[in-house]
This record gives structure tokens, C-alpha cells and sequence, in this order.
């Protein structure tokens, strides 16, 4: 063996007086599978919780309820009225109530021009 | 040998017998302790699953996993930056304490490059023969032996302020 070697051979024997650290320990691979299945599930509930709050504490405008249960007929009323099959139902059996049936619909859904208090009476007047 | 899935039992015995050596070469590519832990864990971590067929060796099969999982967090960006306190933390222990000689050989080692670095640490705290240093990195056998003995060279200087050499 040279002096070299001899030299190499010593210092690599001071080198492995050190040794690397023991790393931590290895998790359960089926806590780690586990924890993340709680994780997920805290998340929903978390969800959950926040979207439930924020509807509650959100105010929200409340028509007045007369509007809403005229709103909510007139609407009924239209959609009963205007679905196609009754439309066409009506066209075969008696073409001449057609139009009446949707001038009616038409009054219902478009905004009433004739009444007192139209936006066009009252622009009118100013 | 064909490739088979390793038991529980079996991946927490090589990761007691050998999880400080791969700690060490992990370390040889991430940039601080901390890092080289994590890689270690996703490499066990996927073994312990129980989804993973190794093939031959299964010694060998972690220094590659743990080089390609190093490798591949190093390139992702995971922990680019060292973090001030983890930093600190020594890769190595004296067997007589010297704790300031261990912070000095893991600062020499930090600077060694990484080609050079990765092959001493295989050597020396794996045991390994130039040989099979050269087989996983998957270099010449006189290329591998050229960059241990720089290292040597380099750390050797270093480490002299400490009385190495």
C-alpha cells in the first residue's frame, strides 16, 4: 500500500467516525391514509358549516308579499298557458282563440302600458 | 430475481438498517435535512402501500428510488430555498460528540459538487465499492473513481483547520 493510499485509507476511516443522523421516524402508512381521509372530511364539514352561516347571516331583499304571490301566479299562469304543447293543441283544435290566447299570455308577461301607474303614464306626465 | 412486493415488516427493517445512509445520499441532492426526510418518507412511504413490485435487489432498488425521488423534487422546486432553522440541523454525528466536526465536514461535504458529493457519501456512509457507486450512478467505473478522489482531495482540505488528515 503507498503512502497515498495509506493516507486515503486513514482519513476515510476519520470520516466514518461520523455517521448520518437517524432520519425520523416512518408514519404509518395507513395513519397518513387515514389522517388525510379526516382531513378531507373536517374540509366538507368546515364547508358546510361556513356556506350554512354565510346564508344565515347574508340579508337577502324581500319583496313585499303580495308582489311575490301576484309574481309567483302570474308566472304559474304563463308557464301553464305557453308551453308549447298547449299552444299547438290550440292551433289544431281552434286556430282563431290563438291569437286571443296570446295576446293574453303577451299582457301577462310584457309590462301593462294601459294602466294607471305604467312607466309610460308617469314619464309621460313629467 | 423477479420483482415482488416487500412486507410492512420488511420495508421498516431496511428503512432501520439503512435510513441513515440514504438520509445521507439523499441529502447529496436536496438542499437541506428536513428535504432529504421527506424524500426518504415518499420513497418508504410508497413501499409501505404495498403497490409497489420491486425489482432485484431491494437495497439497490431504494438508492435508485431515492435518487430519482431527489432528483425529481430538486427539479419540482419543493424546498429550493433552505429554511433558516432546518438549515442548521447537522447531517452527522460524532461517535465521541464532536458536534462542531460534524457541522464542519457537512459544511465541506455541502460544497463539494454534486457529482463528486453523491459518490464519496455512497462510499463511505453506504459502504459501497467504487464499482457499484458507478453502476447506480451510471457512470464509468474511472470516471467514478476520479471523482472520489477529488472529493477526498477537497475535504481533506477543508477539514484540516479541524485536524482531519
Amino acid at each position: 500500500m503507498s503512502a497515498m493510499e495509506l493516507s486515503d485509507a486513514r482519513f476515510e476511516s476519520r470520516l466514518r467516525e461520523f455517521q448520518p443522523r437517524r432520519p425520523r421516524a416512518l408514519p404509518d402508512a395507513r395513519q397518513v391514509g387515514a389522517a388525510r381521509r379526516r382531513l378531507a372530511a373536517a374540509a366538507v364539514v368546515a364547508l358546510s358549516l361556513a356556506a350554512s352561516a354565510w346564508f344565515a347571516v347574508t340579508p337577502r331583499p324581500t319583496p313585499p308579499p303580495e308582489a311575490t304571490a301576484k309574481e309567483s301566479a302570474s308566472a304559474e299562469s304563463v308557464s301553464v298557458r305557453l308551453t308549447s304543447f298547449s299552444l299547438t293543441h290550440l292551433a289544431i283544435t281552434s286556430p282563431e282563440k290563438l291569437d286571443g290566447a296570446l295576446n293574453d299570455a303577451s299582457r301577462r308577461v310584457l309590462p301593462d302600458f294601459r294602466a294607471r301607474d305604467s312607466a309610460l303614464r308617469v314619464l309621460a306626465k313629467e | 430475481m423477479p420483482p415482488r412486493t416487500l412486507t410492512a415488516d420488511e420495508v421498516r427493517q431496511l428503512y432501520d438498517r439503512h435510513g441513515r445512509a440514504l438520509l445521507a445520499y439523499a441529502c447529496s441532492f436536496v438542499v437541506d435535512v428536513a428535504a432529504g426526510e421527506d424524500v426518504l418518507h415518499q420513497v418508504f412511504l410508497q413501499l409501505l402501500k404495498g403497490n409497489t413490485a420491486v425489482p432485484g435487489v431491494p437495497l439497490a432498488y431504494l438508492y435508485r428510488a431515492v435518487r430519482n425521488r431527489a432528483l425529481n423534487s430538486r427539479r419540482d422546486g419543493q424546498r429550493a430555498v433552505a429554511l433558516d432553522g432546518l438549515s442548521q440541523v447537522p447531517l452527522f454525528e460524532h461517535r465521541d460528540g464532536k458536534k462542531e466536526e460534524a457541522i464542519a465536514l457537512h459544511a465541506a461535504l455541502s460544497e463539494l459538487p454534486e457529482e463528486q458529493r453523491e459518490i464519496v457519501v455512497l462510499r463511505i456512509w453506504s459502504g459501497m465499492t467504487l464499482e457499484e457507486t458507478a453502476d447506480l450512478v451510471g457512470i464509468p467505473l474511472n470516471t467514478a473513481a476520479s471523482r472520489y478522489r477529488y472529493a477526498l482531495e477537497k475535504l481533506r482540505e477543508r477539514l484540516k483547520p479541524l485536524g482531519e488528515g
